[in-house]
């Protein structure tokens, strides 16, 4: 029977093992050749299997042919009763009261667990077991399904039963197999199954006793299970995006920069607490916010003014850099060998380019400002005029250009700064002193007191100047008082109403701002006008005055003769008193010259400098025959120029003899007379060319003349003497012969 | 406010030693020169890189404070710089001799 089991457990394996690769194809079925033909029908029936304890196989009458007798005999029944075993099942469980079991016990396994137990019961199992399985199994696998036939069919018929089930099973479904084999092991496994199930309930109650007590291992123990699923092919699918833009942001965040934004942050809070103020308050802000772009763009102006300041004032400190450095240690040596008088050093020039015609008429310095004066530009000549006239600001920090300048309509004659209020300037056509007002004084012989209003000035005529002359009859007869013109006004430095004016005519008048009818005194000072009146800043008293009668006077109050009286030699413009000795004052005179004869005798200017007749201010070059401005500048410049440099060139090249300058009173030549007779015959009838041979021949005519032996007359000593005898005496004897007459030119080219 | 400043850099080039007057606006283009372009606008890239790093020192020791002015002198000329946040003024000069 045992191999049987094993032959069908094996086909179901290869099922079982079908039915795993079912899906991969589908399943054809082979019939051999000679397989009988069963009609659907029948193969469609179904046939009960029933285990029964009748044989349905056995034929109760059965005979066969007994060779002995001869004859047929009945076949003998079988015996029932006898246990034919139809399937060993070799079980995990074993009795108690088996040997092997008190064998295992004793050696201690019944008590071990299921895990343990496995491999070690198998052994004591085989021990058992071995002798029938061992024989069996060799057999078993030696016949195939086959050959198995023939054996079976001796095994007896109720074994035919069996026999039918390998042909069976290939055209049964397997579940059907299954069934049939699991129906024929719970047949034969429910008789011993029940009996370990009994022995373990004696067990746990045996063994709960003992201290090491392992459970047997049973279904309610354990239970172990497993599935093997699928395994899907494993796939990657890999995609690439476009990879993100990127960029790097870089920045250093310094204190400033940390600074600046709490800064910012702060400001932004405030003006969020502006706005939770209440609305009425808010307008006047939105009002101010309106003009934010304007008050940005004025304080950018504002800020780009002062940073040109700036830079022009370091561009000014590297040009002025040395004289900045040493004007205060500056010591001309040669001053020690001139008595009385000393050198200056010209420290800056200041010059305003649109005023350059412009004479400079009144000069004050900023008192509170040290570095800051003011200048007025005017015109000092009246007959001609300049239309306008400018106030400009400059500080010594800055020569190249004013600080401040204001061109005004008119000329400016004079300026003062006010003293409490150092940044304002008073200036206008003839004007002087005063308080919140100032006072003029003008041509027209009026002081007037000028109140400053916003917007416009109020005049108040304080006095009107009379001359002491007397009244002049005008073109129509009429008698005309003449009125004093002003040309200077001062106030006394402590009595505030009492002021100094010099008039055109030469007086001083002492006035008073309480009476305007009259002078509180009056003295005739000068010849001519006075330009300048100071007080004496120690004494109260004591003022100077200055005219254009070259002459400056100290005065007292009180007294009509002066205390002192210093005559300069050209007209005086300006005086003034030192602020630091009450005895000593400056004053300006008009003869600056400005030529200075000790340049002819510089090496560089040697031979060709000369002064210009009739005027101070120019130099005049021989060689080029033009005239320089007479500074050492501009003589040097010329002196540099080529066309300068080749006539000297030309001029020393050629050897020019310089005429020996002789002194007037030194002798009279004899020759003198003819060489002029000569000369003026040469200008009266001939070409000057004849004149070379003329001095010649007259040399070699009169032989017994003194004058003979000096005589000597060429070209150049004749025009010479042309110029400079002749031309003068035929010229007075013309005038005087023409005195106050009309005349008329009559020239004949010939003479020409 | 153009014309007073175009009055002002030319008074200033008007000066002695004064060989250039720049003026550079807040994005580092001159916008008003005196000298060559190129010239310009090397010192005006240049020098406001300088005026950056010189602000950043200045600021850095003490966040209130700041450059109001650069003056460089080398051996040849002095360079001398107005930063603000919204302009560079650049005067190049060259020292009397």
């Amino acid at each position: 029977m045992a191999p049987k089991k094993k032959d069908s457990t094996k086909s179901r394996a290869n099922l079982i093992d079908d039915e795993a690769l079912e899906w991969l194809k589908p399943r054809v079925l082979i019939k051999p050749e000679d397989q009988e033909n069963v009609p659907e029908a029948e193969l469609e029936e179904e046939i009960g299997r029933v285990l029964t304890t009748i044989n349905p196989q056995w034929v109760p009458d059965e005979v066969a042919f007994h060779y002995g007798q001869g004859r047929f005999v009945a076949k003998s029944k079988p015996t029932f009763g006898k246990a034919y075993p139809l399937y060993v099942y070799q079980g995990t469980a074993i009795r108690k009261d088996s040997d092997e079991a008190k064998a295992q016990i004793a050696a201690g396994y019944g008590m071990v667990g299921f895990d343990d137990a496995g491999p070690k019961r198998a052994k004591v199992k085989k021990s058992a077991a071995a002798e029938e399985e061992e024989e069996e199994e060799p057999e078993a696998e030696q016949t195939p399904a086959e050959e198995a036939r023939a054996e079976e069919e001796a095994l007896g018929e109720e074994e035919k039963y069996e026999e039918r089930e390998p042909s069976v099973e290939p055209t049964e479904a397997p579940s059907v197999t299954e069934t049939e084999v699991g129906a024929e092991n719970a047949e034969e496994a429910e008789p011993e199954e029940i009996v370990p199930e009994q022995a373990d309930d004696y067990d746990e109650e045996v063994l709960n006793i003992k201290p090491r007590v392992k459970k047997l291992a049973n279904q309610f123990n354990f239970c172990e299970r497993a599935a093997l699923t699928y395994i899907y092919p494993r796939r990657s699918v890999e995609t690439q995006t476009v990879p993100p833009p990127r960029a790097n942001y870089g920045s250093t965040a310094l204190q400033c920069i940390i600074f600046d934004y709490y800064q910012e942050d702060y400001a932004k809070k405030m003006r969020e607490k502006e706005e939770e103020k209440p609305k009425r308050l808010r307008k006047k802000t939105t009002k101010r916010a309106k003009s934010a772009q304007q008050i940005h763009e004025e304080q950018l102006a504002q800020r780009i003014r002062e940073a040109w300041a700036i830079l022009e004032r370091l561009v000014n400190q590297n040009i002025y850099d040395d004289i900045a450095q040493d004007y205060r240690y500056w010591d001309d040596p040669s001053d020690e060998f001139r008595e009385g008088m000393g050198s200056l050093l010209p420290l800056w020039k200041f010059q305003f380019e649109p005023m350059r015609s412009h004479a400079v008429c009144d000069l004050q310095w900023n008192p509170h400002y040290q570095d800051l004066f003011a200048v007025a530009y005017g015109s000092l000549d009246f007959t001609q005029q300049q239309k306008q006239g400018c106030l400009c600001l400059y500080s010594i920090k800055n020569p190249a250009y004013p600080e401040y300048s204001v061109i005004t309509e008119s000329p400016i004659i004079c300026l003062d700064v006010y003293k409490e209020t150092p940044y304002l300037v008073r200036w206008g056509a003839r004007l002087i002193d005063g308080e919140a007002s100032f006072f003029s004084v003008s041509g027209d012989g009026r002081v007037v007191q000028w109140a400053v209003m916003p917007g416009e000035l109020q005049a108040t005529t304080i006095i009107a100047l009379r001359s002491s002359a007397a009244p002049i009859a005008g073109p129509d007869g009429t008698l005309i008082n003449v009125n004093s013109c002003g040309s200077c006004i001062c106030f006394h430095p402590e009595k505030s109403d009492i002021f100094l004016v010099g008039t055109e005519d030469g007086a001083i008048h002492t006035c008073s701002l309480k009476y305007n009818r009259s002078y509180v005194r009056s003295c005739q000072a000068h010849h001519m006008p006075v330009y300048r009146i100071n007080y004496n800043y120690f004494n109260n008293s004591i003022y100077a005055s200055c005219s254009g009668d070259w002459r400056v006077k100290i005065w007292e109050d009180g007294r009509d003769d002066p205390l002192f009286m210093f005559e300069l030699g050209s007209p005086v413009g300006d005086v003034k008193w030192a602020p630091y000795s009450s005895t000593v004052f400056a004053a300006c005179t008009a003869d600056g010259k400005k030529y200075r004869p000790e340049w002819e005798n510089m090496d560089e200017f040697k031979g060709w400098l000369k002064s210009a007749s009739g005027d101070t201010s120019k130099a005049f070059c021989t060689y080029c025959s033009t005239e320089i401005l007479a500074k050492l500048f501009e003589l040097k410049k010329h002196a540099e120029i080529k066309k300068h440099k080749q006539k000297v060139e030309f001029k020393t090249g050629n050897k020019e003899i310089p005429f020996k300058v002789v002194p007037k009173d030194h002798l009279f030549r004899s020759c003198d007379e003819s060489e002029g007779a000569l000369t003026l015959f040469i200008a009266e009838h001939c070409s000057i060319l004849s004149v070379d041979h003329l001095g010649k021949l007259c040399i070699m005519c009169f032989k017994d003349s003194k004058a003979r032996q000096e005589l000597k007359l060429h070209r150049t000593k004749c025009t010479e003497i042309k110029k400079n005898v002749l031309m003068p005496h035929f010229r007075k004897e013309l005038l005087d012969y023409i005195g106050n007459q009309k005349f008329s030119i009559i020239m004949d080219t010939l003479v020409l | 406010m153009a014309n007073e400043a175009e009055e002002t850099v030319r008074k200033l080039a008007m000066h002695k030693g004064v060989a250039g007057v720049i003026v550079v606006n807040g994005e580092g283009i001159p916008i008003k020169t005196t000298l060559d372009n190129h010239v310009s606008v090397q010192y005006a890239g240049l020098m406001s890189a300088l005026v950056d790093k010189a602000k950043a020192v200045v600021r850095d020791l003490d966040p209130s404070n700041d450059l109001t002015f650069l003056r460089i002198r080398s051996k040849k000329s002095e360079v001398l710089v107005a930063p603000d946040k919204d302009f560079i003024l650049i005067v190049v000069q060259n020292p009397t001799e």
